[in-house]
């Protein structure tokens, strides 16, 4: 092939010009970090990048959740926490009144300390967790779930929340089925019935409250058994969140990321290509006849 | 029957052969770094009259050229500039979807975040507030993914309208020359350099759009549009071409008049800017508005009814979250709030009964679960899935068209060093050539000097 002048030329540019384009970019991997600068670098790998993202941000939505629910759930525990603590109280106040040394006077004095438990667990019952809502009113949860006289007047039911991709879970127990269940008795009516038996010494009466008395110790047991249970499924959809976000961010490294040593070696090639290029073109133009004349 | 004195002509034939032989080398030489120069050989031939013998003459120079190659050049170029002009036009959605930034990905991300926000405290004005900021922040994402694209489009019409008005002004130099050359060799010699730059401006216009070159004899070339459609007649005539709004799209198309109509020329025009401008606009920056136009109008439906199940803090039902568009088409342009819940972070239905006011997330959690949901794509995706496959169909025709750019740019390299290897000036060559013909010139003046040496002789042979 004939080779005319301005060929030499042209070669040169185009080699110059690749070979330092291949080394910005080189750097720029470094630099930055980055093997994919843009979409277009590794379409598959952006798009399931993306992918990682969107489970990073829900991780985060979901470790808010958990954090939330967990405030809630040691509020509730710590005010049913009081709340068995009277009943245990209540029920040994019952014990030694239903004893016959026990005169009038004495279950009178015992009735008064009764009722003011009474109002103690009436307070508690109307618990306010974050954001000022009553923990145990349900979903009208602005409104304080017992009325003065001790009436339950939520509704009973219990806020679900996602802590997990689908996955639901309650943001507490039901003040209704912890206080007033359909299967147990009502604390506050058993509280208040030993109250009216005190004031009018029903020995028997006291007696057999505390049965009743019993079985409302159970239910705040329960309840907080099942916030204990709750406590625990959170704490795991929580963790189980953080190891998500773990292993989003390893992972859109991997996908988008620079193995340091590959990428470093490859700008000590690309730099080393580009001076080959330069100091070829240097020699420019190459010894002819010209020269001998 | 010789004579002295023709020896005398011979060597002034001669000399004056040699003399522009020299000249024609020098101007190869002095035009080796010029672009578009193609290289010139002498012709230089025996003069004979009645008898041989009158030495040697020099009639002209041509031009060394492979029109084959040229051919192919010139459809390198049309490639080479199609497919950059394509590469460049869709450059613009690597930015629209890339994952860093405020932008649609991240707007829907946090668009969902602040809803799980709004379930775990629903009767919050705060974060009511925020989630209303957020589904806000994602339509302004809509509109301004849709703003870009409309954007490119406006771009690539300017850029066609921009790029035929250089055509016709080349064109109409390239008929100009046309006459020119056709004067000049009236004569018989090659007019070099106007025919290099008639060629250089051919090729400035294969750039844009793809052309064939007829040579019709005297000089005379018909410049062809694809292969039928003249753009300069042999006489010089020039057909301008004309960038107009195609009704049918709203779009700029080419056109050219043939006998008084008016023809859309686009189809002819397969490759070029133009054909890379307009396969830009039409192909994936056109698919990327539709399927963003379709993704908005599925995500404002979908929210729309499930929002509209719900209630407010005020108890009232039956708004929507976001306007409702009518048609698919635009519907990310002009996607924003729905004016019931703008500004009324109150209207936020995350309750599912009004006697379970404030407290009830059910609502909440239903436009939740539509994450989950394919509502996109037909209902084969759920937003998310459809924005990645965004992603990746537009990455990838990113990614092919900078591939096939690279590809065509070392095709037309290749060519363009073929036609050099043929056309392009060697300094070694015209070195050989100087030595040689100024041997010619020196050989020129011996046989004059030989000459006036015998007839000095002739002369005292009278004494």
């Amino acid at each position: 092939m004939r080779v005319a002048d301005s060929m030499f030329f042209d070669m040169n540019r185009s080699s110059v010009a690749l070979n330092k384009l291949r080394h910005m970019e080189t750097q720029e991997r470094v630099i930055t970090g980055k093997r994919v600068q843009k979409p277009s670098d590794d379409p598959l790998a952006s798009t399931l990048a993306r992918r990682e993202r969107a489970r990073h941000a829900r991780a985060d939505t979901h470790i808010r959740a958990t954090e939330s629910i967990i405030a809630d759930l040691q509020n509730a525990d710590s005010a049913l926490s009081h709340v068995g603590d009277i009943m245990i109280r209540v029920r040994e106040l019952a014990v030694l009144a239903s004893n016959d040394t026990y005169s009038a006077e004495n279950r009178r004095a015992t009735a008064r300390e009764v009722e003011k438990l009474r109002e103690q667990v009436i307070a508690l019952g109307n618990t306010r967790g974050e954001n000022d809502r009553y923990l145990f009113a349900g979903y009208r949860d602005d409104t304080a779930p017992f009325d003065p006289a001790g009436t339950y007047v939520g509704d009973g039911a219990v806020r679900e929340v996602e802590v997990a991709p689908g996955i639901r879970q309650q943001t507490g127990v039901s003040g209704g089925a912890t206080f007033t269940p359909p299967a147990g008795v009502d604390i506050l009516a058993v509280l208040d019935s030993l109250r009216v038996a005190l004031d009018t010494n029903a020995v028997a009466t006291i007696r057999t409250s505390l049965t009743d008395l019993t079985t409302a110790t159970d239910q705040v047991v329960d309840a907080r058994a099942e916030l204990g249970a709750l406590s625990l499924t959170t704490e795991v959809a929580r963790s189980s969140a953080e190891r998500v976000q773990m292993h989003t961010i390893e992972r859109e490294d991997q996908l988008l990321g620079i193995d340091q040593a590959e990428a470093v070696s490859d700008m000590v090639q690309a730099e080393h290509a580009l001076q080959i290029a330069i100091s070829v073109a240097s020699r420019l133009p190459p010894k002819g006849l010209i020269d001998r004349r | 029957m010789a004579s002295l004195f023709g020896i005398l002509s011979v060597g002034r034939n001669g000399m004056q052969a040699h003399q522009y032989a020299t000249q024609v080398t020098s101007h190869n030489a002095a035009n080796v770094a010029t672009e578009g120069y193609t290289r010139r050989l002498v012709n230089i031939s025996p003069v004979t009259h009645t008898q041989p013998g009158n030495g040697a003459r020099a009639d002209g120079s041509r031009r060394i050229m492979d029109t084959f190659v040229h051919r192919r050049l010139l459809g390198s170029r049309s490639f080479d500039g199609e497919s950059k002009a394509k590469s460049e036009g869709l450059n613009m959605l690597d930015s629209l979807f890339s994952i860093d930034g405020l932008n649609l990905n991240r707007s829907l991300d946090d668009f969902h975040e602040a809803l799980s926000q709004v379930t775990t405290h629903p009767s919050d004005h705060g974060t009511r507030t925020v989630f209303l900021a957020r589904a806000k922040g994602l339509t302004t994402a809509f509109n301004q993914a849709s703003f870009a694209l409309e954007e490119a489009r406006a771009d690539a019409n300017d850029r066609i309208v921009a790029e035929v008005k250089v055509i016709n002004s080349k064109i109409t130099q390239i008929g100009k020359i046309g006459r020119d050359i056709a004067e000049t060799e009236i004569g018989g010699v090659e007019a070099g350099d106007l025919r290099d730059e008639r060629d250089r401006l051919i090729r400035e216009v294969s750039d844009s759009v793809p052309v064939n070159v007829l040579e019709v004899g005297g000089g005379q070339i018909r410049l062809l549009l694809g292969s039928s459609k003249p753009l300069v007649s042999a006489d010089g005539t020039v057909h301008p071409l004309e960038a107009r709004v195609d009704p049918a799209t709203g779009d700029i198309s080419v056109y050219r008049t043939t006998v008084g109509l008016l023809e859309d020329v686009s189809p002819l025009i397969s490759s070029g800017s133009i054909r890379g401008i307009i396969d830009a606009r039409d192909g994936g920056i056109a698919q990327a508005k539709q399927e963003l136009d379709q993704l908005a109008f599925d995500v404002s439906t979908t929210y729309n009814t499930a929002h509209a199940a719900g209630f407010g803090l005020d108890g009232v039902g039956g708004r929507n979250l976001f306007n409702t568009p009518a048609v698919v088409l635009d519907a990310a342009k002009f996607m924003t709030l729905d004016p019931t819940v703008d500004g009324n972070p109150e209207a936020i239905a995350a309750a599912s009964a009004v006697a379970l006011l404030p407290g009830d997330n059910r609502n909440a959690l239903a436009l939740q679960a539509l994450q989950d949901t394919n509502i996109a794509l037909g209902g084969s995706a759920t937003a998310g899935e459809a924005l990645s496959q965004m992603m990746g169909t537009a990455a990838n025709e990113v990614q092919r068209a900078r591939a096939t750019a690279s590809q065509a740019s070392a095709i037309h390299s290749q060519v363009e060093a073929m036609h050099k290897s043929v056309s392009g000036v060697s300094i070694d060559e015209e070195m050989v050539a100087l030595v040689q013909y100024q041997r010619g010139y020196q050989a020129a003046l011996k046989i004059i000097s030989t000459a006036d040496q015998l007839l000095q002789e002739v002369i005292n042979l009278k004494r």
